[in-house]
């Protein structure tokens, strides 16, 4: 799972290596590493060395060399070509810290911009040229753009395969240009035609020295009338709808707050509905899935960012995974505020069994869930239970008062579905933007 | 049948010269084990440089596949050098122990395939003889394919070793 381990076996090493397990963790493309520090060094002594020694450069994490000006140049060329470029902006972005580039850079060319899942926030949600999410959950005029352009420009993004469906229907019509920092990542699943391998950062900063302005109304033209004649919607019978409670989150905060999420649907609609202001206000769990992330995520978030307002938007399922954490919150008394989209399913699996499964609906439905505010009660943690739509707005607002930790408990309907959605396996072009008619109807 | 064309296309060796700790090797054949990609064989020693150790593998894939091995193998972080080993500019040898089925009736005609390849008898028994051979793929291959009538009874190999021809050499470019 780590990028690297080391097992400490003498105490004398501790130093070198907690320098070189930082070094290895930011140098070239980040990640997580593990320092396994036994029992017994734990509790040995030793001379602290401010100058203790450190292994040589390791050649993975070397410092990136500077992007190669030619395919820089090849980028350009094929921009001032293109008649429909969109770029595909990553978390590569936000782990360069290159989103005010990426502004000046889509702007300036007048290209379209998707964010990935974890991309979220590396550009603004509110701007004009913000596309939204791509690929299994993402927005129809995403996956139409994708679809349609004639030059891609990957900024940070591993093309997964939730982004990506069926590679051999992927982006057909387009030019593919990939800039990453770890080489392993370009060609790994879609074929490149213009590969940079390099910072993010340095490359727009390259790009915007020498990128000229054009006008691109054709184009913005389609992709605005996509915008207006497919945007993201849900039906109303009622109930409270999930994408209702974060469309008033979204409200509430003017999305000037930080969120994080648990795994499932109502990470994905929160990923559709709000629209993010800065790198980082998106605090979710990508391909690994990590159920349960939510909570703790959030705490962690509001520790690191005091001035910032914290939501969770959280499943019932990835709640009770982890809300434990409740006792942290408390105690440090950390003013998050947890909503709970409580659906008494494993939502995201119960879709699965809806649409692939003929509807068997096996160990995905939890009526026994608990009252999630009588548990964040016993906590000593503020609790709501909301099940009607009249309330949703103002236990919102009664939540994003409170001094201290809030929880929650929505109950909405059971069996909304996220739409649209590319089945697994299938291409974006297959994308289905509503529910399939009811058989009776076909 | 040569090694050549099995399943998953032609092989490839492959030199990797990484950092001499316990683990490393574990993360190699890990990253194989995890893609899914085939690993015929797989040697490894320490070099001259007693921090270095070079591990030859011999596997197998399409050019976009040899393409990934290379760039996950050089994403390691205790990797210091990776390089292709191209038949023809590399001297590739291994070395095989064969113990093959051997009563006196077949003898002579077994010492006389030993002669042919210069492979040795290493031991004698009333049964059977175990042969030590060193070569390449095609030889190892055409002698194997001689004693098989005999009874192939057992066989251990000890995976190839690679070095390129001539002066290059696959440096370490350590700290
Ligand atoms: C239920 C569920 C549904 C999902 N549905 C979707 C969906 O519909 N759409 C979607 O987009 N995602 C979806 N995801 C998330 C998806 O699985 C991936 O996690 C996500 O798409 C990965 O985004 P990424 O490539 O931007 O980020 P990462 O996986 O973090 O990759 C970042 C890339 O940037 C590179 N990089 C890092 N630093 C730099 C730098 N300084 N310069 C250049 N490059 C750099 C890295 O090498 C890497 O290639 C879903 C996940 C779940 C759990
Ligand atoms: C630990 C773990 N177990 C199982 C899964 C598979 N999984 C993905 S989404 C999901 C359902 C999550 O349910 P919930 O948190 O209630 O969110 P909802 O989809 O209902 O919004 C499951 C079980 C996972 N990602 N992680
Ligand atoms: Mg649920």
């Amino acid at each position: 799972m780590t990028k690297y381990n080391w097992l400490i076996k003498d105490v004398r090493q501790i130093q070198g290596v907690i320098r070189e397990a930082v070094r290895v963790a930011t140098g070239g493309r980040p990640g997580p590493v593990l320092v396994d520090i036994p029992k017994d060094i734990q509790t040995a002594r030793t001379e602290y060395n401010p100058q203790a020694p450190v292994r040589g450069p390791l050649p993975a994490v070397r410092q990136m060399p500077e992007p190669d000006a030619k395919a820089i140049e090849k980028l350009i060329e094929a921009m001032e070509r293109a008649e429909r470029p969109v770029i595909l902006a990553g978390a590569g972005i936000i782990k360069a810290g290159a989103s005010a580039e990426l502004a000046q850079f889509a702007r300036h060319a007048q290209i379209p911009v998707i964010n990935t899942l974890l991309g979220m926030g590396g550009f603004p949600g509110t701007d004009p040229l913000f596309l939204g999410m791509p690929g299994m959950h993402g927005t129809a005029y995403a996956n139409f753009a994708l679809c349609e352009c004639d030059l891609l420009i990957n900024l940070g993004a591993r093309f997964d395969d939730r982004v990506t469906g069926k590679v051999s229907s992927f982006c057909l019509k387009a030019v593919i240009v990939h800039v990453d920092i770890d080489a392993a990542e370009i060609g790994k699943r879609v074929k490149t035609h213009i590969p940079i391998l390099g910072n993010v950062r340095d490359v727009l900063r390259s790009l915007n020295q020498q990128v000229r302005p054009v006008e691109r109304r054709a184009w913005i033209g389609q992709v605005e009338a996509w915008k207006r004649d497919y945007p993201l919607q849900y039906g109303w019978d009622g109930s409270v709808k999930p994408q209702y409670v974060i469309e008033q989150i979204q409200e509430i905060t003017g999305g000037d707050a930080l969120f994080a999420t648990g795994v499932g649907q109502h990470q994905m609609w929160a990923a559709q509905f709000l629209r993010f202001n800065e790198p980082r206000a998106f605090v979710s769990s990508g391909g690994l899935g990590t159920m349960g992330f939510g909570l703790p995520a959030s705490i962690g978030a509001k520790f690191g960012r005091p001035d910032k307002e914290v939501w969770l938007i959280d499943g019932d399922g990835s709640f009770a995974m982890t809300l434990v954490e409740l006792a942290t919150a408390a105690m440090y008394n950390v003013p998050v505020r947890a909503v709970i989209l409580n659906n008494a399913f494993l939502g995201m699996v119960r879709q699965w069994q809806e649409l692939f499964f003929g509807k068997r609906y096996s160990h995905s439905h939890y009526p026994t869930n608990p009252d999630f505010a009588k548990i964040a009660e016993g906590y000593g943690v503020k609790g709501f239970s909301v099940r009607d739509v009249d309330q949703v707005r103002s236990v919102l607002e009664q939540a994003a008062d409170h001094d201290g930790p809030v929880v929650m408990d929505f109950h909405v309907n059971p069996e909304e579905n996220v739409w649209p959605m590319v089945p697994a396996g299938a291409g974006n072009d297959e994308m289905q933007l509503a529910p399939p008619a009811p058989e009776s109807a076909r | 049948m040569s090694t050549e064309e099995k399943n998953g296309g032609p092989s490839h060796t492959i030199a990797v010269l990484v950092e001499n700790k316990f683990g490393v090797l574990a993360k190699v054949a890990g990253l194989f084990s995890a893609r899914g990609y085939n690993i015929d064989s797989l040697s490894v020693g320490v070099t001259q440089d007693p921090t270095v150790s070079r591990i030859t593998l011999v596997t197998r894939g399409d050019e976009r596949i040899l393409e990934q091995i290379r760039k996950q193998l050089s994403k390691l972080i205790d990797t210091i050098k990776v390089m292709d080993m191209v038949r023809e500019d590399t001297v590739q040898r291994e070395m095989m122990l064969v113990k093959v089925a051997a009563p006196r009736s077949a003898r002579a005609e077994i010492l006389q395939i030993v002669e042919v390849f210069r492979a040795r008898i290493v031991d004698l028994s009333a049964e059977t003889l175990i042969i030590e051979i060193t070569g390449d793929d095609g030889k190892i291959g055409a002698f194997l394919e001689l004693l098989a009538p005999f009874g192939l009874k057992e066989i251990a190999r000890t995976g190839k070793a690679a070095l390129s021809r001539g002066p290059k050499t696959l440096k370490s470019t350590k700290g």
